[in-house]
């Protein structure tokens, strides 16, 4: 692949990659631990239940004058600003998630000599998520699924044949079947899942997540899942049987992947977790028999109310027939200071070492971020971002960028 | 879980079982009363407070938290816990009361290990609780105490917390750490 193609790949994925839920490893800052709670999701990520959005008003939007005159959550919480009212029954739990804007990148390549320049501006409206979520939660039943529209990319959740990935298409990203026992510690279900592995978080296009290919986007796979949630740890593993939206089936990874995250304090935890799949042709690297691993660590710790810090770092092991066995490395460390209610300043550090895709090295990152809960089911999020990677024999090439987007959920 | 809340302050009172002796216990440096309470799928909620006074007067001691100080690191859950389940208006304080006979005092530098029982008063009742206990004295006179009380709200008349779905578990974990010096 050429250093160019490499380029604009780069570009193009911070770009135009939607992205699907709300996921916060930052709620340990309120002693949030697990994730059960909020989200229908024992992983977390997705489908809210009414508790989750009764906690976004009082712990993640700006509060505006008086509110909570009864110290109960407001109506407008729930479901399109609770436009259904008592009719909506408790067990249904339905919601909407857009989240569109803009992104500007410019790419430094130094060591290009094409027609193309070695400076190339790209600024691009990105519409990052469309989709309408629901789940059923009936005694121990549990169901979701969701569906939605990318207007690019996010081809290995489509429903409708692809011709053209940056072409729209119709997507669903994850839907399961599973039943909650044990007072909910014990969740079994099965579906087209995210995997579950390291943190889960929005930001998928960090390397951790986009490299393991365990981001909410489009990386979910079929499979069948057990999670525990207990008092002080919970985890959950995954048989995968393959991503059957993508084909044929070749391209199917089979393989397994999990986390065990443990509550050393209400504000501190650490994790490890793994993954090991398998596919006869890598439906990215387009190498026969791949066996793709990622075995880590992550921590999440909140020295205040108002301050958490994430860290993940994961070793990368690839082999293929045509590329051997390499070695790698990717992880990131995150801060995340809520100034005041609702406005949060996130600052990320990334690194990647893949010897492959035509980098070589090391790679950095960083990432300033602004993310602001500004009233009832609207974030607006301003990021800032650098990334550089070397490559041999050439000046590293430089990504820089911002993106602004403004985030329905309802 | 407001109601939780409250009652982990009723187990904090009843948890902290001082080292008698003939001589009075008076309370030094810091103290922590944290409750924790438990609900599905590893739910969990703490609360805390360092308020925590102690009078001794020869035969009880007697360990009194001021429930409006508890802090569950919410604001909403906190006047949950204190309007709806502790009602601190009407019932403001939790008290423990051990018998002084009850309690296994350490000598210099020893340390003792123990459980006594108390009489707790929480949201207007009066209950019977076990107070486990560990006193580690050092060469001086004053002494480390840590302790737990297992409550069960609905033993005082607490309202189960419910909010939203999710329902604490009626038995909390109470926590209770301080040290004391003895005249």
């Amino acid at each position: 692949m050429s250093v160019r193609v490499l380029t604009w790949t780069l570009a193009l994925c911070l770009l135009v990659h939607p992205r699907a839920a709300l996921a916060f490893p930052w709620m340990i800052k309120h002693n949030y631990t697990g994730c059960q709670s909020c989200h229908v999701d024992p992983s977390g990520g997705g489908v809210m239940t009414d508790y989750g959005r009764a906690q976004q008003q009082t712990l993640l939007e700006t509060q505006w004058g008086a509110h909570n005159p009864e110290g109960e959550a407001d109506s407008d919480t729930q479901f399109l600003y609770g436009a259904l009212g008592s009719s909506r029954p408790e067990w249904f739990l339905p919601e909407v998630s857009v989240r569109a804007g803009g992104l500007f990148t410019r790419s430094v390549n130094l060591g290009a000599t094409s027609n193309e320049g070695q400076v190339r501006d790209v600024l691009v409206p990105v519409v990052m998520a469309a989709d309408v979520r629901a789940a059923v939660v009936v005694g121990a039943f549990r169901a979701m699924a969701s569906l939605g529209v990318a207007p690019r990319r996010a081809f290995a959740a489509s429903l409708t044949p692809v011709g053209d990935i940056d072409g729209p298409k119709l997507v669903s990203r994850d839907y399961w079947l599973g039943a909650a026992l044990l007072e909910d510690a014990l969740f079994i279900r099965a579906g087209r899942l995210t995997l579950p592995f390291g943190l889960r978080s929005v930001e998928h296009t960090l390397w951790a997540r986009a490299v393991t290919r365990t981001d909410f986007n489009d990386t979910q796979q079929h499979g069948v899942a057990v999670a525990w949630s207990a008092e002080n740890f919970r985890t959950e593993v995954m048989a995968i049987a393959g991503n059957f939206q993508v084909g044929p089936d070749g391209f199917r990874e089979r393989g397994g992947s999990g986390y065990l995250e443990y509550a050393f304090a209400p504000n501190l935890t650490a994790g490890v977790s793994s993954l090991v799949t398998f596919a006869r042709f890598d439906r990215l690297n387009l190498e026969a028999n791949t066996l793709r691993q990622a075995h880590g660590l992550f921590a999440r710790y909140a020295p205040s109310p108002d301050l958490a810090l994430v860290a993940e770092l994961d070793a990368l092991v690839r082999g293929s027939q045509q590329g051997g066995t390499q070695m790698g490395v990717v992880g990131y460390a995150q801060a995340d200071l809520e100034v005041v209610r609702g406005l949060h300043l996130l600052g990320t550090v990334e690194v990647l070492r893949e010897d492959q895709r035509g980098a070589t090295g090391i790679q950095l990152g960083g990432w300033l971020g602004l993310s602001w809960f500004a009233a009832r089911g609207l974030e607006v999020r301003l990021d800032g971002f650098a990334r550089q990677t070397p490559v041999e024999g050439q000046p590293s090439i430089s990504n820089l960028g911002s993106v602004l987007l403004l985030h329905f959920y309802l | 879980m407001s109601a939780l809340l409250v009652v982990l302050s009723l187990g904090l009172l009843l948890g902290t079982p001082g080292v008698a002796s003939a001589a009075g216990f008076t309370l030094q440096g810091e103290s922590r009363v944290s409750f924790t309470g438990k609900g599905p799928a590893g739910f969990k909620l703490v609360g805390a407070t360092e308020k925590l006074s102690l009078e001794d007067d020869g035969q009880s001691l007697t360990f009194t938290v001021p429930l409006d100080s508890l802090d569950t690191g919410i604001e909403l859950r906190n006047r949950h816990m204190k309007e709806k389940y502790l009602e601190t208006a009407r019932f403001p304080q939790a008290v423990l009361v051990v018998k002084r006979g009850e309690l296994l005092v350490p000598a210099k530098g020893e340390t003792k290990s123990g459980q006594a029982k108390g009489l707790l008063t929480l949201h207007g009742e009066t209950r019977e609780v076990v107070v486990q206990y560990r006193a580690e004295r050092a060469a001086t006179q004053t002494t480390k105490v840590t302790s737990q009380v297992k409550v069960n709200f609905k033993d005082f008349g607490v309202a189960v917390p419910s909010y939203m779905g999710i329902t604490v578990k009626p038995d909390i974990d109470v926590d209770v750490a301080f040290e004391i010096t003895q005249a």
